[in-house]
């Protein structure tokens, strides 16, 4: 256990350390300053409307995703390239250990900086009008939506150095594109896992977000469960390439 | 006493031509050639750059066979057309430069090879320009080739005729190019400025995409009466100028929502491009 | 098998007929040996395959044929093993933003270890002022010295290292060294080196490898009277020079001479032989022999062998 901490404890500082928090921060600040602002003499149902029509989709579709795939795919990515990969594997911990401990401060990174900014933007809109039910939505939806990325960008972050690119190209031309264009596609998109979420936990905002939820049924109890099943999928696939793969 | 000999060891210095800057400017240019577009090196390397320049160009090609087999010559000419092409291909363009910047800026600074550069007859402006130089010739052939090809592949397949099409429709040729440099500075300026302050190519090419898509945020605050932060909107900066000079209308831009002139956003991506020129030659003369 | 020079008898790490190999490129070709408790010079040019058997032994490498065994396990299959084990790599494998300090108390949770002996590590390795600083500031023997740290701090029973006195100055490299000899009296050591005075002063025995196979092992005056087929070099010092060279060049055994002043050089193939001759001619020639010395078995002349024979 002291082992895994220990894991924990310095991945998070390598992952969140120096800038990177404050330049992650500062765009995750992004859709609150503009939700505010965007929301300033507007009746309640309208501000509502805008939060999940511009805030929510900026958060789950920019702000965690990007975020989720940075930290995720750095998490044992940047170990192997920096060739400290040798000095976490050659200690008495079993590689599922090393892996879970690795997918933990991964997930808890992007989650913190994904909740933060979800805090940030859900607060802008509950002082508007005085109706905090968007926080808690949004703050379990984004975090189940990094805890799928970090999970998804563990594993390829350890087998690729380009997964950053793969991730980006998959956001971008599959999250944002190809998969709106049916109902069907959006079972194969991991930031609607966060988004059955939130939406399954405010029901009222269902209409706004019936396009891109697509045929995917609203509920947090399916989508926490598709999230341990993959953080359980990428825990025994980065420990078995750990296993299994040389490290140079 | 002791006694000390040198010995000739045949050692001859150099008696040819010394290149000089512009030779070094010219070294560094093809080193930035070869970074982005993967030659002499890894296949792997090589994949990238060949995948997005093959789906920018598939579209044109696409519908100049479909013309040709259909038959519908005049309707194939209608389908798909310049002004929209700018859409498929920029969003192509906006990934390449996110990773393109970052591997041509960080590896120098992050593996130490600054002092070799600057060791040679190279000022700090001739490396960062030779650099944007690298990926401007990539990104603006990676841009406007597309264009070229649909340009003739329309005049192949219309009624009109071959030479005729292209009297006619010559303009369309420098205005693409045009519009090619306008996304080529609009994206490379902040992709540069993300590059020279990162340790790492991905989190860099992360940053940059991040800063560009939450630009498109800026359309509730506009819509919300906040005209001013349609400056703000670089995502769709480049598309804006493109429908002004090609005097198309493929959108509602986010800058045209906000009542702001084309010329406008025109002044916004040249100072963007001065700015970020200047910012990232002044951190490299630290760096150096 | 135990009588070969490259085995030892109860061993801690045993290679049994391993290569490795990547893609096209072999690095280890069929090497067997076996290491034991006390200190054994790894030794070989670049690329020679000494990194890559490390790698292999410490199980960062899995063998494309052959096996490796180390404490009596698969360390790939079985990580408890590594309770045991500290490698020092020879690449950077530092934590920039961690302290010192930080570094080596991380490498002791890791370890399942102690932390109250990261004091004892850092002080080892002469680190104690620097401790608290952020690594990323280190010059490279100062991270040479952390990585060391890090690997004493586990206690292990096996030490592996790999260059680990690349850019660390002479003060500390002689302290280093003497660490090394300190641990090796209890514990299985295995040293990677190009600096050859080092590994001689070091090492009780040496592996050489070349192009990937073992290409000596064993004490390196023995592996010097292993190699029968070039002569001896031996410098002789004595006040009469000239004349003992004359007497020499008649001798069987003696290939060449070369006069230095007061020195001579001598080749042959016989240096008991000439032990006896070079006294007898001396006496003969009423001068006094001041100094009989083999010039080449040094571990630098037994390496230049190795590698001129590929």
């Amino acid at each position: 256990m002291t082992g895994f901490l220990a894991i924990v404890r310095v991945t998070l500082r390598q992952l969140l350390g120096g800038k990177r928090l404050i330049v992650l921060g500062l765009l995750g600040a992004i859709p609150a300053v503009v939700v505010w602002l965007a929301t300033a003499n507007r009746v309640s149902s309208d501000v509502l409307e805008t939060y999940n029509e511009s805030a929510i989709p900026t958060l789950f579709l920019i702000v965690v995703p990007i975020t989720s795939i940075v930290l995720g795919s750095a998490s044992l990515g940047d170990e192997r390239r920096d060739g400290t990969l040798s000095f976490l594997v050659v200690r008495p911990i079993p590689r599922s250990a090393i892996a879970a401990a690795k997918l933990a401060a991964a997930a808890l990174a992007a989650v913190i900086v994904s909740v933060l900014s979800g805090a940030l933007a859900s607060a802008a809109v509950s002082i508007r009008t005085s109706d905090w039910s968007t926080l808690v939505p949004t703050l379990v939806g984004l975090a189940i939506a990094a805890g799928c990325y970090a999970a998804v960008f563990l594993v390829l972050g350890h087998l690729t150095s380009r997964a950053v690119l793969i991730g980006l190209v998959y956001l971008f031309l599959w999250e944002t594109g190809i998969s709106f264009a049916a109902p069907s596609l959006a079972n194969i998109s991991l930031f609607r896992i966060g988004l059955t979420a939130y939406v399954g936990m405010l029901p009222e905002s269902q209409a706004v977000l019936s396009e891109p939820l697509g045929s995917l049924t609203p509920g947090a109890g399916g989508a926490a469960l598709k999230l341990l099943i993959l953080g359980a999928l990428a825990i025994a696939t980065a420990a078995a390439l750990l296993r299994t793969r040389d490290i140079t | 006493m002791a006694e000390g000999v040198v010995f000739d060891l045949g050692y001859q210095p150099h008696d040819g031509p010394r290149l000089g800057r512009s030779g070094a400017r010219r070294a560094l240019f093809k080193d930035g050639l070869r970074r982005v577009l993967g030659l002499r090196r890894k296949a792997r390397k090589k994949i990238l750059p060949a995948s997005l320049m093959a789906i920018a160009v598939m579209p044109a090609l696409f519908f100049t066979a479909f013309g040709v087999i259909v038959g519908e010559f005049d309707a194939t000419v209608e389908l798909f057309d310049h002004e929209n092409y700018f859409n498929l291909n920029g969003s192509m363009a906006l990934i390449f430069v996110a990773l393109a910047a970052s591997e041509l800026l960080i590896p120098d600074r992050m593996n130490g090879t600054m002092a070799v550069y600057a060791s040679r007859p190279l000022t700090t402006p001739d490396y960062v320009m030779g650099r944007a130089g690298s990926l401007a010739i990539v990104v603006f052939g990676f841009l406007w080739i597309p264009h070229l090809v649909l340009f003739l592949g329309r005049a192949w397949v219309g009624s009109s005729g071959f030479g005729t099409y292209v009297i006619d429709n010559a303009a369309i040729l420098w205005k693409t190019a045009v519009v090619s440099v306008v996304y080529f500075a609009a994206y490379t300026s902040i992709a540069f400025l993300v590059a020279a302050f990162s340790k790492r190519t991905a989190v860099a090419a992360g940053v940059f995409l991040g800063i560009v898509m939450l630009s498109g945020a800026t359309a509730a605050l506009v819509d919300a009466g906040f005209s001013v932060f349609g400056l703000g909107a670089i995502l769709d900066h480049p598309g804006y100028v493109k429908d002004w000079i090609l005097g198309t209308n493929t959108g509602t831009w986010i800058p045209e929502r906000a009542g702001i002139e084309p010329v406008m956003s025109l002044l916004v991506i040249i100072t963007l491009t001065i700015a970020a020129g200047l910012v990232v030659t002044g951190r490299y003369r630290r760096a150096a | 098998m135990t009588t070969s020079p490259a085995f030892v008898s109860d061993p801690t790490i045993t290679v049994d007929r391993m290569s490795k190999w990547f893609g096209q490129k072999v690095a280890v070709s069929d090497l067997s040996c076996s290491f034991g408790t006390g200190l054994t010079g790894l030794l070989g040019p670049n690329g020679a395959g000494k990194t890559t058997l490390l790698r292999v032994i410490a199980g960062l490498l899995r063998p494309s044929d052959g096996s490796v065994t180390l404490l009596g396990a698969n360390p790939r299959r079985k990580p408890a093993v590594y309770a045991s084990v500290a490698l020092v790599p020879e690449e950077d494998a530092v934590y920039g933003f961690l302290t010192a300090r930080q570094f080596v108390r991380y490498a002791a949770q890791l370890s399942g270890t102690s932390t109250d002996l990261v004091d004892k590590a850092i002080l080892d390795v002469e680190l104690a002022d620097a401790a608290d600083r952020p690594i990323s500031g280190f010059s490279k023997g100062m991270r040479q010295r952390a990585k060391v740290a890090a690997a004493l701090v586990s206690e292990p029973t096996v030490l592996i290292l790999d260059e680990p006195l690349n850019g660390t100055d002479p003060v500390q490299r002689a302290k280093l060294i003497t660490t090394f000899r300190h641990l090796a009296e209890k514990r299985t050591v295995i040293v990677s080196s190009h600096v050859l005075a080092e590994v001689e002063r070091m090492a009780d025995r040496v592996l050489a490898i070349v192009d990937g196979k073992l290409a000596a092992a064993g004490d390196i005056s023995a592996i010097r009277q292993a190699m029968s087929d070039i002569p001896y070099r031996v410098r002789v010092e004595t006040d009469d020079a000239r004349r003992i060279a004359g007497s020499l060049m008649t001798v069987d055994h003696v290939s060449s001479v070369a006069v230095d002043g007061d020195t001579l050089h001598i080749e042959t193939d016989d240096l008991s032989a000439l032990g006896r001759s070079v006294p007898e001619l001396a006496r003969s020639a009423d001068a006094r022999v001041t100094a009989f010395e083999p010039e080449d078995e040094s571990l630098e002349s037994v390496f230049r062998y190795l590698v001129r024979r590929r």
